[in-house]
């Protein structure tokens, strides 16, 4: 008897430490996004209809190595994104045909107000859903939108932003990334 | 200048509690009285120390000097003076000093009481606080520093966050700080009498007393806190299952059992390992919640912002649970029974039922609460548990206790007599039928409502009873008039009748609590300018939105205007929703205003409006019953009250109790009061049934935005933590409720629609975690603790009850419940009447 309540009484000790271990683990991955100049976590993307551009009904990341990638996190609800919309259209106007992918990914949207935001601001580039969250939370962990992350040929994070970008910020890096 | 000093005095006092622990240890060991004296001085010197040290901090909040980090960030020049002294618990930081002030107060005031009887109990007694208090100053001054000075002091501070700008905040962390901090002292008596192989019941005794000051602070505390929801949050409820409100309501449920068990040990000598395993696990859990909350592990609507406490949380609850389970392993044999269970149809047989109850409770409020750690650390899928899942394990379970609450008085000691319980239980049980039968017939169909209200009944007429029958059996054995009677009953069984005060507190609450969950309606209206709208059974004009003064300078309100009328033309009354928009800390409050009669509460909320005003909308909730859950909770801490407040000023005999004059008046004024509490319960009950016939008459308007509403209240927030989609103002949240308007007029079945929500954006969007796949454990393992802690129940009562019932007359014989002649009388009156 007394060997099962030392054995119950260590088994509870592991167990409370676990689950509090756990919760410091899963605190501890908040806002912990890939580093610059790792590998950037490879992640399959499947498009609204109609903003596909020409890679088809889904892409991954790794299919799309070779070319330099911007990875873009928005919501139809959120304000700032409004902001930056105009400025990626237009960098992806400029770029599409010089090796750049401008990747889209909606984050907690709805069909009906994403194509409807699409819409508004005459949006081109391929866009699709995260579905529950795969890419938003569980691998790139970003903390709000937007958030752009801009990769290079090799499949390497090279430039993370977590405001709105600017034609004129991000249009230099993609020159550099496109030269290499 | 005088917040160095207070800095410096943090620090004294951090040394000061390792001195105590030390002295105190060292005392006991070498046997030397003046160490363990000295270790007694430093220990209380630890509360002006850090009351130094709060004052210190006090100071720079008071003369807005934003050098201090802290004082920067919770205050501002344009915070009102009142607000910057309650900024001390504000934010982590400071509040984790307020904690440890409240903790070393108790320490304190336990180190001045007399000690004469309890001295081989005193060192370690003083060491186990101590250590605990060195433990949390230790980590405020190291880790989370209220003192931390700027380099470059900013000329304005931030301010306090305006959800705490309430009366309900500035006193309810106070109260359940002293909630949780009181239990350290029959903790640190517990710890004390394993560590000194003190066999009798030494440490339950002289601890009593405190217990039911840290039990009756956490009960405050959290009636506190719901009445502050109610009312800031906006939302109407008063509960939510939220991880902070469960991480203290798991430490009320253990207390609860053990203010339970402990009469039992007491009374027969029994339980005597139960009551030490609820003591050490009670306060476990108060230390566990702290340093889930405070570690940013859990998210809530209370997480501090996150800190790097988590590790050092983690292994002082690794070295308490270690140390508090090797102790208790070590000393298993000096804790069996005296007495054996005779019949589980007894008094002590109900007890025991009771407390694995209160247990299971707990487990299933930790697990609730826990669960969606493990979920988000195997497959990064952070679930919500919801209410849905709490009203389906915990508020049955709590439904038991109330009806276990009218049962066990009626058992006897020992082995209770099916004739006499059925004798004592046909009033109440007729009292309950004809409640039943009144709401039936006046209109209540919800057979779920009938048997929970007809319960409340029965446990509200047969605890009443308990204070009829022992008046009279007074009246018959001592010759007295009824309210001297009364006055005396309670007066030498204090902690009895107090006790079943605090019972009809909990069914007045209970019966708040079922007018809310299953009566109380929230629609959704938009109003056009002068537009009337009628919900429910009232009529609602709404007469304009206008600017209006906000209470603090730091915000901009605006205000709408509604009248309330019913079809008959009377006056309700009239309510003024405001929103509050505070720029500087980009934070916009939602204030609901309230009117309608004590039975049904108008909560109404501004939810949005548009131009000037010209048409808005409004979310208004019809709250039948909530003012039970305050007036509840108030009858539950007047209950603790008469059972706590110290009647009798000095030992007397027999004879001079009965014949007292002055304690007499006193008992009888007491007794007074008790009747009329309980009369006006009684005559509040009767008044329910009529107005809960209105509320009931309601038919259910078939308006999409309510079915929208229905749909969104099964569903999560996404970007907020813990809060449902239909009670949620953010744009995020509207856009969703818009998807789900156009699903349904596209003639989707809710079922479709939620199907819709969990696929695109997974299980952390369901209110109600699916009983298959990961989170099935979360169904099963209530389940499985409850079946497991009924067979340990019965295991350990089996193998523990022993032997000796001779000697137990000696060692309960020292109560004086069991000495007391009237009390023998009156338990056989009881019986035999």
């Amino acid at each position: 008897m007394r060997k099962v309540l030392i054995a119950a009484c260590i088994g509870a000790v592991i167990l409370l430490a676990a689950i509090f271990g756990a919760g410091l683990f899963n605190a501890s991955l908040v806002g912990k996004r890939p580093v610059e100049g790792a590998a950037a976590p490879d992640f399959n993307l499947a498009f609204y209809d109609g903003y596909r551009a020409n890679l088809g009904a889904q892409t991954s990341l790794a299919g799309l190595r070779g070319k330099v990638v911007v990875v873009n996190f928005w919501a139809s609800w959120c304000p700032p994104c409004r902001d930056e919309a105009p400025e990626l259209e237009a960098i992806w106007r400029s770029y599409k045909d010089r090796g750049v992918v401008l990747l889209g990914v909606d984050v907690l949207d709805t069909d009906s107000n994403a194509l409807t935001y699409l819409k508004s601001f005459d949006i081109t580039y391929p866009n699709g859903l995260d579905i529950q969250e795969r890419i938003s939370k569980n691998t790139y962990r970003i903390t709000g939108q937007p958030e752009t992350f801009v990769i290079d040929k090799s499949g390497v994070l090279r430039r993370t932003f977590i405001l709105p970008v600017k034609q004129q910020e991000l249009g230099p890096i993609l020159e550099r990334l496109l030269a290499e | 200048m005088l917040t160095d000093v207070g800095h410096l005095c943090a620090w004294f006092a951090l040394a000061v509690a390792l001195y105590a622990v030390a002295t105190s240890l060292l005392g006991a060991r070498r046997n030397d009285e003046r160490l363990v004296q000295s270790g007694r001085i430093a220990a209380a010197l630890t509360f002006p120390l850090l009351l130094l040290a709060a004052a210190g901090l006090w100071f720079a909040l008071i003369t807005n000097d934003f050098g201090v980090k802290y004082v920067s960030e919770v205050s501002s020049r344009a915070t009102p003076l009142f607000f910057r002294i309650t900024a001390l618990w504000g934010s982590q930081n400071g509040s984790m000093l307020f904690w440890s002030v409240i903790m070393s107060a108790f320490i304190c005031a336990c180190m001045s009481r007399e000690w004469k009887q309890d001295k081989s109990l005193l060192p370690f007694v003083a060491a186990t606080m101590c250590l605990i208090l060195a433990f949390f100053i230790g980590l405020n001054l190291l880790v989370t520093s209220p003192f931390e000075r700027l380099d470059f002091p900013p000329i304005d501070g931030r301010g306090l966050n305006p959800l705490l700008r309430h009366p309900g905040m500035i006193i309810h962390p106070p109260i359940l700080y002293a909630g949780f901090t009181g239990f350290i002292v029959p903790f640190a008596f517990c710890v004390a009498s394993l560590a000194t192989r003190n066999t009798t019941n030494q440490w339950l005794l002289s601890s009593r007393r405190w217990t039911l000051v840290g039990w009756a602070f956490l009960t405050a505390g959290l009636l506190l806190g719901g009445r502050w929801a109610h009312d800031v949050l906006g939302w109407g409820g008063y509960w939510g299952w939220d991880p902070v409100e469960n991480k203290s309501f798991v430490p009320w449920l253990l207390g609860t059992a053990f203010l339970h068990s402990a009469m039992i040990q007491e009374k027969r000598g029994m339980f005597k390992n139960w009551n030490v395993c609820l003591m050490l696990l009670t306060f476990v859990s108060i230390v566990w919640g702290t340093a889930v909350v405070r570690s940013g592990v859990l998210t809530s609507v209370h997480a501090f912002a996150q800190s790097n406490l988590g590790p050092l949380f983690l292994g002082f609850i690794v070295i308490m649970l270690s140390g508090c389970m090797t102790l208790w392993l070590t000393r298993l044999d000096t804790l069996r029974s005296d007495n054996k269970l005779e019949s589980a149809f007894s008094r002590e047989g109900i007890f025991l039922i009771q407390n694995l109850v209160f247990v299971s409770a707990a487990v299933t409020v930790f697990v609730g609460t826990t669960f969606p750690i493990f979920t988000e650390a195997i497959n990064g899928t952070r679930i919500t548990v919801g209410p849905p899942f709490y009203n389906q394990t915990v508020v049955p379970q709590l439904g038991l206790l109330v009806l276990l609450m009218g049962v066990a008085p009626l058992l006897a000691w020992r082995k209770a007599n099916a004739a006499a319980l059925g004798r004592f239980a046909r009033v109440p049980i007729v009292f309950a039928l004809i409640i039943m039968a009144g709401l039936a017939i006046l209109g209540t169909r919800n057979p779920l409502a009938l048997l929970a209200l007809g319960l409340c009944a029965y446990t509200l007429a047969q605890t009443v009873l308990e204070y009829v029958r022992g008046t009279r059996a007074r009246m018959k054995a001592q010759n007295e008039v009824a309210p001297r009677a009364l006055g005396n009953l309670i007066r030498k069984n204090q902690r009895r009748y107090g006790g079943y005060l605090v019972h009809v507190g909990v069914v007045l609450l209970a019966i708040g609590a079922i007018g809310k969950g299953l009566f109380g309606s929230d629609v959704v209206r938009n109003f056009d300018l002068n537009q009337t709208v009628r919900i429910g059974d009232y009529n609602f004009t709404y007469r304009g939105l206008s600017p209006a003064p906000c209470e603090f300078t730091d915000c901009q309100t605006v205000q709408a205007a509604l009248w309330v009328t019913r079809p008959d033309g009377s006056v309700v009354g009239n309510v003024f929703p405001h929103r509050d928009v505070y720029p500087d800390q980009q934070h916009t409050a939602t204030i609901a205003d309230t009117t309608g009669g004590f039975n049904e509460e108008i909560y109404v909320i501004l939810s949005a409006w548009e131009g000037q005003g010209e048409n808005a909308t409004f979310q208004v909730y019809l709250n039948p019953l909530i003012n039970w859950v305050w007036l509840g909770g108030i009858v539950m801490i007047l209950g603790f009250v008469l059972a706590f407040w110290p009647m009798e000023s000095q030992p007397q005999t027999t004879t001079q109790r009965l014949t007292s004059g002055a304690s007499g008046t006193r008992g009888a004024g007491a007794g007074v009061a008790t009747t009329l509490v309980l009369i006006a319960c009684l005559a509040g009950l009767f008044t329910t049934m009529t107005t809960l016939q209105p509320v009931l008459a309601q038919a259910p308007d078939p308006n999409t935005e309510d079915a929208t509403y229905h749909v969104a209240k099964q569903l999560n927030c996404p970007t907020c933590t813990g809060r449902n989609l239909a009670d949620c103002p953010t744009e995020t949240c509207e856009q969703w409720k818009g998807e789900i308007r156009t699903q349904l007029k596209q003639g989707k079945t809710p079922t479709e629609i939620i199907g819709y929500f969990q696929a695109r954006f997974g299980e952390t969007v369901m209110q109600e975690p699916p009983k298959r796949g990961l989170t099935l454990g979360l169904w099963l393992l209530p389940v499985i603790a409850a079946l497991a802690l009924m067979i340990t129940g019965v295991i350990a009562l089996r193998t523990s009850s022993v032997r000796l019932s001779s000697t137990s007359v000696q060692t309960t014989g020292t109560t004086p419940a069991a000495t007391s002649k009237f009390v023998d009388l009156l338990e056989r009156q009881v019986q035999d009447s």
